[in-house]
């Protein structure tokens, strides 16, 4: 895993709120270990979830403190030794001190309001930064529910759709034994569909094209590239279709099909 | 008592003394921050005591196995103060849930008996309360008062693991904005 991964993944965080597998609380150690600069960053979250757990202090009675040193040992307090400043000698030159001492205050405090304005730019940068940040967590959170969501409703979506549609299954021919796809089309709002179950593999600049025989005639319903997945179509030349057929046809499609190269076919039950 | 301002080298200097001068400022510093931690986890006042108690006398006896190399001293004292309260928690789940009851249900108890927990810093609490959303509270509450796994929150709030840790980074980096913490390490 790479750092700014590792960063972005919601592990460092988790590894403070102590709610990582033992897998990722390894990969977290590691990638401490590999990289020092994180612990820079894992001390912040650290921080900032100690400052949360302190807004919950609540001072402990007060015979607490006497029950637990009861319990405890304590060495002996060594004597203490205090120093005393050594006194500078100030008798020379006194004025031209006073005159140089004035003058560096001067350029300190000139320079200590330009450190802090650049300062307090940067942590205005800062927590901009992190503001747009997890305003950009927000958004893939909720991207993630609304997929987590999606993916529940799909297999009963489908289920409603082939009811309303009709479905046209298309079996492989001699030379594609197992291709297979399936055409759905809705004649009440002329949607049309296409579901690419297995499709072999096209060579280099050649599209697989959809064809709806109408009264006998070919008819262009669309060129694909894909061997499986759903595709909507555009092209409605199909509400009297009797057979569909897919070929094999150069980049863009053909006018018409070229039979030998049918990959698979269906007839509509009518 | 009142919390003095000392550094975390200075505590680590004189907690490596050993001596009861180092314990009371020890205590003094802490105690209400390890108290409340762990009253928030266990929801019970006797219990929690207990618990500070034993906290207490684990950071004392293992201070020698703290390391610098390890993080602040601050967060190893948070962290085996709430090691010892989820510990707790858990073996009491165990045990009821010996008694055929339900996990959630012995949650849900717990939850009922945590009505004595007033926080100290209530303003500054109500202020926060209102800059971490409720989905950001709630992983919070899970994960490091509860102690609940990734997997079980999942099932709890019947979101997608994905979203469970989206929400715990949201939540981290919330509180990192709220207590001006930047990205560059210090203290901000």
């Amino acid at each position: 895993m790479m750092l700014e991964e590792l960063k972005n993944s919601g592990l460092l965080e988790l590894y403070v709120l102590k709610a990582c597998t033992p897998e990722e609380e390894l990969l977290v150690a590691e990638m401490l270990q590999k990289h020092p600069a994180l612990l820079a960053e894992l001390d912040q979250n650290q921080m900032a979830l100690a400052q949360y757990a302190e807004l919950f202090s609540v001072e402990p009675p007060a015979d607490l403190e006497g029950k637990i040193k009861a319990k405890l040992q304590f060495k002996p307090a060594a004597k203490t030794v205090s120093l005393k400043p050594n006194e500078p000698n100030i008798a020379k030159n006194i004025g031209i001190y006073q005159w140089l001492l004035a003058a560096s205050v001067v350029v300190i405090a000139g320079l200590s309001v330009a450190l802090n304005f650049s300062v307090n730019k940067l942590n205005e940068v800062e927590s901009s930064l992190l503001a747009l940040q997890s305003e950009k967590i927000l958004l893939s959170d909720k991207f993630d529910q609304a997929s987590f969501k999606f993916n529940k409703q799909e297999a009963q979506w489908i289920k409603v759709q082939q009811l309303e549609y009709t479905q046209v299954a298309l079996a492989g021919t001699a030379n594609y034994p197992d291709a297979k796809l399936k055409v759905y089309w809705n004649k009440k709002s002329k949607e049309t569909f296409v579901s690419i179950i297995n499709m072999p593999k096209l060579a280099e600049g050649k599209q697989f094209q959809l064809w709806s025989l109408v009264n006998g005639k070919p008819i262009n319903a669309g060129v694909f590239d894909a061997a499986f997945g759903t595709l909507f179509l555009s092209n409605i030349a199909t509400m009297d279709a009797q057979l569909f057929a897919v070929t094999i046809e150069n980049k863009g499609g053909s006018e018409s099909p070229t039979l030998a190269n049918m990959v698979v076919a269906g007839e509509v039950a009518l | 008592m009142k919390r003095q301002i000392i550094s975390e080298q200075e505590l680590i200097k004189i907690l490596r003394t050993g001596e009861e001068s180092a314990f009371d400022v020890l205590y003094r510093n802490y105690a209400p921050a390890i108290f409340g931690l762990i009253l928030n986890i266990v929801k019970n006042r006797e219990q929690a005591e207990e618990i500070t108690q034993d906290s207490f006398v684990k950071i004392w006896n293992n201070f020698s196995t703290y390391s610098e190399s390890k993080g602040r001293v601050y967060t190893w004292m948070l962290n085996i103060a709430r090691n010892l309260a989820i510990d707790f928690i858990r073996s009491k789940q165990e045990r009821m849930s010996q008694k055929n009851q339900d996990l959630e249900i012995s949650v849900y108890q717990i939850d009922q008996q945590g009505q004595s927990n007033i926080p100290v810093d209530e303003i500054g609490l109500k202020n926060l309360v209102g800059e971490l959303s409720v989905d950001q509270k709630v992983i919070i509450e899970k994960m490091y008062f509860q102690g609940y796994s990734q997997s079980e929150i999942s099932e709890e709030l019947e979101i997608p693991l994905g979203t469970v840790k989206t929400r715990a980074r949201q939540a981290i980096m919330k509180l990192r904005f709220v207590f001006g913490l930047n990205s560059k390490g210090g203290e901000g």
